[in-house]
């Protein structure tokens, strides 16, 4: 079976090519249904290849061809499959399945209904071939173009303006990233002449990677980093996570799958792909580790007091995903895949909940909501339970893989780390069910919008309630019940066990982990819940400076705009001043000199075009004719 | 007489009837001058399928003999006349000229009274530019040059915009001044090979070879000068001469800061035009460097390959900052131009396989987009009556096409994967990093930056609320589809598929290197 992954990227892409070629005037029920059938064709196979990787642990590959030959060396394009890439297939054209059937009742009506779904084929075709990839130019290649598709979608409600901007600030805080990661890949390439994971990792463990102006160790710890700089672009990591609360002015279900389960995790396949790099290098692991703990209690903070619901959403999101690198950060590879594995379904599952009450509402502003449990209960119970899972309480997916987590930094001697993950998973647990509250609790606080308000179609309960089942139940995957199925399965690539640590099961440590999520939850319920003790309000005066740091996001965009996108223009109005008015400036000069040498010839500019012609005809004769003298002179 | 003369020499006919021929309507002056570069095309198009893969040396040799000079230099003839020949270097240089000329033919609109001249100079700057990239000796080169010069010329200055005069002359001047830096270089190159500036020490058979024997030849001078050009030259003369003929590339192919010409020239130039100038003519100093700077000097290229590839990195950031400043889509397309062939420097400097194929994907990818983008904006501006960014906005409601393939050659241009500009960019610095890794970490903030201009421009040109003025603007008819259809194709096959150009250059980028030993 493995043979046929190939076949798990092209069902999306033939999906795009066709909605290509019916073109903008496709009906919608076409449309969607070839793209969820082929899509979940797709979901089909990348099943099977699971399964017969799980079965046949000795794989075969990777399935190469030529592609371009640069000096002697020849570059290959092709697939290959790997434990942690077969996972991700299933992964992420399931949840690709269910979004875009839930897309064909949130994007009903919408003028460009069939580029949407262009763009969402494009994007699925992207992201598989992404993971897919056996080579670091491949990844990059996808890599670029899962950004491009985010880019196209965060912007598809192109005419407002801040969606225009939010696409483009998107692709540029990524780029950012990605030239790290395209510098690292090069360096890679010039030390191993490949571009292959094997051919790479091998020769950095023989320690055979180097170049002449940096030693071999120091050549690993570069690259390493430089391809973390990437994840951490893609993965909206401290400092470059800027551009995902903002990414939010896409179409929700575009949040769902982009910028939630699929396209930002790939920063963190990427550094599991890359993971025996990473393991050489102590500083590169630590700096991941940092860097994720550092983003997962940021993120955290701030998701406290946004009013937005998407942002919270979003922000929850980045620090997550700070979770994950934290984990691999710190040794525990199998949990931060696996924690990437439950957040895909929970949060995919948020923010389908959240789309579905956006749908009902026509709001982002959690103030204009409330008391929407009683006219969207499924939403409710289903938000409910990507809620639970999210604050890890038990048993829901996200206990078991944040509590691994957790656990794994506090056992490897990370305690600050351990500290930050402890404090997020407090905010996490408030700032959800803050959510929650606000939401469907209460009284409405917009009775219009309320009155409006309605449970969507099936296409959009079914996702619903699949993410929801996923939800509660996927965490059961690597549990003693199942004998930690994913820590084996994902440890079968490294014979040795070398890929990681695991941690044994610390009730202790999961207790604490579950009454952390509880109080968040109770203080939530203090704050918003039916029976209110404590006004949020007079908390936001009392404590108004740090109020003011989490709601504006700890000004980091103000600070970036001033220090980044301010320097860059004045150093472009500066190279521009320097262009007109002294380079072109002097060049004037020149010519007025000349001119003014020149005034007594100025009656042979007759304005003619035959005088010009002959004149520069003349020229080229008298060029020739001096060629000819200097030569020999026979003239 | 071969298939190669043909193709220079067909756009030269066109010109020739269109001249003389009288009382044709304009739409038969419109075919014929497309007919020369359509001929040219095609003819171009069967010497690649004929492409002998395995050699790297020129094919398809045609020679005019013209007259001979007789005992010139220590007994020996020198034969002047135009001979023209194809190497993996010219073919893909050659198949975008011939592609681009004819697309900026059918670009072209209709102009009362004026047909006949403008397809007359756009075919004889085809047949000089194709010339360029074919000649097989300095004379048939030096002469080309001249052609495509004073044909753009006209070009500029007649059919261009209010203040067209200045930049025409803007454009004569400093392309004139680059022509005499080559001639004196190229001449000073030939005459040295024979033996001219003297000789420092004899081979190891105590023979001074191939002194005595003065050429024009292209592959003979090369020759001569790889076998020991440490031998026929006094150091400083030669580098005297390496000198000379870099600062007419940088001239010639509008490097800072000696490039003010190209934006002042695209500003006040039609759209065919700038597709010419700016997808063909800005190509010719980096081939020149290429064919003459590592073909005859590499070891010059080697000693003065800082400087070289400082320069580039100048090159990409100053372009790429300036065009982030630009409020004109063809002054901003024109610094992004410069910033793109920045990296054709870091690529030359390089002196290595990546390095070098990157740099002729780079100038093949440069003239697509460039060409793309020219005729794109010159396609909203026959709609909006501007190409000034801050006059624009919301154009993706009125004209989805024009705003979509916009975007498509605006992402070609940032080096998306799966474009033409990506494969340039990678192995561009692929090259750079091998050989200068310190320049060329500053030269990927160019990466960052080429997503910042041309995003900024997209952001105010296609996205945003749909302006009143614009609403009811018809977006492309049929005849536009064409440049456009094509010219996006080809960035994306070269995008998906490089090998269709780079297995035409991978031989001959070897020959170059070997020859630096």
């Amino acid at each position: 079976m493995v043979e046929y992954a190939w076949l798990v990227p092209l069902l999306p892409l033939v999906a795009y090519v066709f909605l290509l070629v019916l073109g903008r005037r496709a009906p919608e029920g076409i449309v969607a249904g070839v793209s969820v059938v082929l899509t979940f064709i797709a979901f089909l196979v990348s099943a099977l290849v699971f399964r017969s990787v799980g079965q046949n642990p000795d794989l075969t590959g990777p399935y190469v061809f030529h592609w371009l030959t640069v000096g002697s060396k020849s570059l290959t394009v092709g697939f290959e499959v790997t434990h942690l890439n077969a996972l991700m297939l299933v992964v992420v054209s399931l949840v690709s399945t269910l979004v875009l059937l839930f897309s064909k009742g949130y994007m009903h009506g919408d003028d460009r209904f069939p580029v949407f779904y262009q763009y969402l084929n494009l994007f699925v075709f992207s992201m598989l071939a992404l993971v897919i990839s056996p080579n670091l130019l491949q990844l990059y290649i996808f890599w670029e173009m899962v950004g491009l598709c985010s880019y196209l979608l965060v912007g598809f409600w192109y005419f407002k303006p801040e969606a225009a901007l939010a696409a483009k600030k998107s692709f540029i805080v990524t780029r950012i990233g990605d030239v790290g990661l395209f510098v690292g890949i090069i360096l890679l390439f010039l030390a191993s002449g490949s571009f292959d994971y094997s051919t790479i990792f091998t020769a950095a463990a023989a320690g055979k990677l180097s170049l002449g102006w940096i030693s071999g160790s120091g050549l690993v710890t570069l690259a390493a980093i430089l391809i973390f700089v990437g994840a951490v672009g893609k993965s909206a990591q401290f400092p470059l996570h800027v551009w995902l609360p903002d990414a939010m002015e896409g179409p929700t279900p575009v949040s769902a799958l982009i910028h939630a389960a699929t396209m930002v995790a790939a920063g963190v396949y990427l550094v599991a792909r890359c993971y025996p790099l990473f393991q050489l290098s102590p500083a590169a692991l630590s700096t991941v580790a940092w860097i994720g703990g550092i983003t997962a209690l940021l993120a955290a903070l701030i998701a406290l007091t946004q009013r937005d619901i998407k942002r919270v959403i979003a922000y929850s999101t980045i620090s997550q995903l700070g979770y994950m690198m934290m984990a691999l950060g710190v040794g525990a590879y199998a949990y931060g895949v696996f924690h990437l594995m439950t957040h895909a379904f929970f949060k995919a599952l948020l923010f389908l909940a959240a789309g579905s009450v956006i749908h009902a509402v026509d709001t982002q502003d959690l103030f204009e909501m409330g008391g929407l449990y009683r006219k969207m209960k499924l939403t409710a119970w289903t938000f409910l339970a990507g809620a639970l899972a999210l604050a890890g309480i038990v048993p829901f997916a996200g206990f078991w893989s944040k509590d691994d987590i957790l656990a794994a930094a506090l056992e490897s001697g990370h305690t600050v780390l351990y500290a930050f993950g402890l404090i997020a998973a407090f905010c996490t647990a408030f700032y959800i069910f803050r959510v929650y509250f606000l939401t469907f609790t209460g009284e409405p606080r917009d009775p219009e919008r309320y009155e409006h308000a309605h449970e969507g179609s099936w296409v959009m309960t079914l996702p619903l309630v699949v993410l929801a089942v996923l939800a509660t139940i996927g965490g059961f995957f690597n549990t003693p019940w199942s004998g930690y199925g994913l820590e084996r399965y994902l440890f079968a690539d490294s014979p040795q066990g070398s890929i990681g640590v695991t941690t044994p099961e610390n009730v202790g440590l999961m207790a604490l982990s579950v009454v952390v999520g509880l109080l968040g939850i109770g203080l939530a319920a203090l704050m918003y819940g039916r029976r209110r003790r404590i006004e949020p309000e007079k908390l936001a005066r009392g404590a108004s400076f740090l109020y003011q740091l989490s709601y504006r996001k700890f000004y980091l965009d103000e600070i970036y705009y001033f220090v980044v996108v301010a320097t860059g223009k004045a150093i472009a109005a500066v190279v521009d001043f320097v262009d007109r008015y002294i380079i072109d400036g002097i060049v004037r000069l020149v010519g007025w000199v000349v001119g003014l040498v020149g005034t007594g010839l100025r009656y042979t500019q007759t304005g003619q075009v035959q005088a010009y012609t002959a004149v520069a005809a003349f020229g080229v004769l008298i060029l020739v004719a001096w060629a000819m003298w200097s030569i020999g002179g026979v003239l | 007489m071969g298939i190669v003369f043909w193709i220079v020499l067909a756009p030269v006919i066109a010109a020739a009837l269109l001249a003389v021929v009288p009382g044709i309507k304009p739409n038969a002056q419109r075919t014929l001058g497309l007919l020369g570069s359509a001929v040219s095309l095609v003819l171009a198009l069967i010497a690649w399928g004929r492409f002998q893969y395995g050699t790297s040396g020129f094919q398809e040799i045609s020679r005019v003999h013209w007259f001979t000079l007789p005992a010139v230099w220590q007994q020996s003839d020198l034969s002047i006349g135009l001979s023209f020949g194809l190497d993996g270097l010219s073919l893909p240089l050659v198949l975008l000229a011939a592609f681009i000329s004819l697309l900026a033919g059918l670009a072209a609109p209709a102009r009362e009274g004026r047909t006949r001249l403008f397809h007359l100079w756009l075919a004889l700057a085809t047949a000089g530019v194709l010339g360029v990239f074919t000649a097989m000796d300095l004379f048939t080169f030096l002469l080309a040059l001249e052609l495509s010069l004073f044909s753009a010329f006209f070009l500029i200055l007649q059919f261009g915009e209010a203040g067209s005069r200045k930049a025409a002359f803007k454009f004569l001047l400093y392309r004139g001044l680059a022509s005499v830096l080559f001639l004196a270089a190229l001449v000073g190159l030939a005459y040295g090979a024979a033996g001219g500036f003297g000789t420092t020490q004899p081979d190891t058979q105590g023979v001074i070879q191939g002194a005595g024997t003065l050429t024009f030849d292209i592959s003979a001078l090369m020759d001569t000068l790889h076998k020991a050009s440490e031998a026929y030259f006094i150091p400083h003369v030669r580098s005297v001469l390496f000198l000379v003929l870099l600062l007419g590339v940088l001239i010639e192919e509008a490097f800072v800061p000696f490039h003010t010409w190209l934006p002042t020239t695209h500003e006040h130039s039609d759209p065919a035009t700038n597709m010419l100038i700016g997808g063909v003519l800005t190509k010719t100093g980096a081939y020149a460097l290429l064919r003459f700077g590592v073909g005859f000097l590499p070891g010059e290229v080697r000693h003065w390959g800082v400087l070289i590839a400082v320069l580039g990195v100048i090159n990409i950031l100053y372009g790429a900052f300036a065009a982030w400043a630009q409020k004109d889509w063809r002054r901003l397309i024109a610094f992004g131009s410069i910033s793109h062939m920045g990296l054709v420097l870091l690529g030359v400097a390089a002196l290595n396989p990546a390095g070098l194929q990157g740099a002729m994907f780079m100038m093949v990818s440069s003239g697509l987009l460039t060409a793309l983008l020219f005729f794109l904006t010159g396609a909203i501006q026959a709609r909006t009556r501007t190409t000034l960014i801050p006059a624009l906005g919301g154009l993706s409601k009125p004209m989805p096409m024009l705003s979509g393939f916009l975007l498509v050659a605006a992402l070609g241009s940032l080096g998306l994967p799966l474009t033409s500009g990506f494969i340039s960019e990678i192995q561009a610095f692929i090259g750079g990093f091998g050989t200068y890794p310190g320049i060329s970490f500053v030269g990927v903030i160019g990466i960052i930056l080429s997503a910042v201009y041309l995003l900024y421009a997209m952001e105010r040109t296609t996205f945003g609320p749909a302006k009143q003025v614009y609403t009811g603007l018809a977006d492309a008819t049929p005849r536009e589809y064409v440049p456009t259809v094509v010219l996006t194709a080809l960035v994306l096959i070269i995008g998906v598929y490089p090998g269709v150009i780079g297995n035409l250059f991978g031989l001959s980028v070897q020959a170059l290197l070997r020859i630096g030993g």
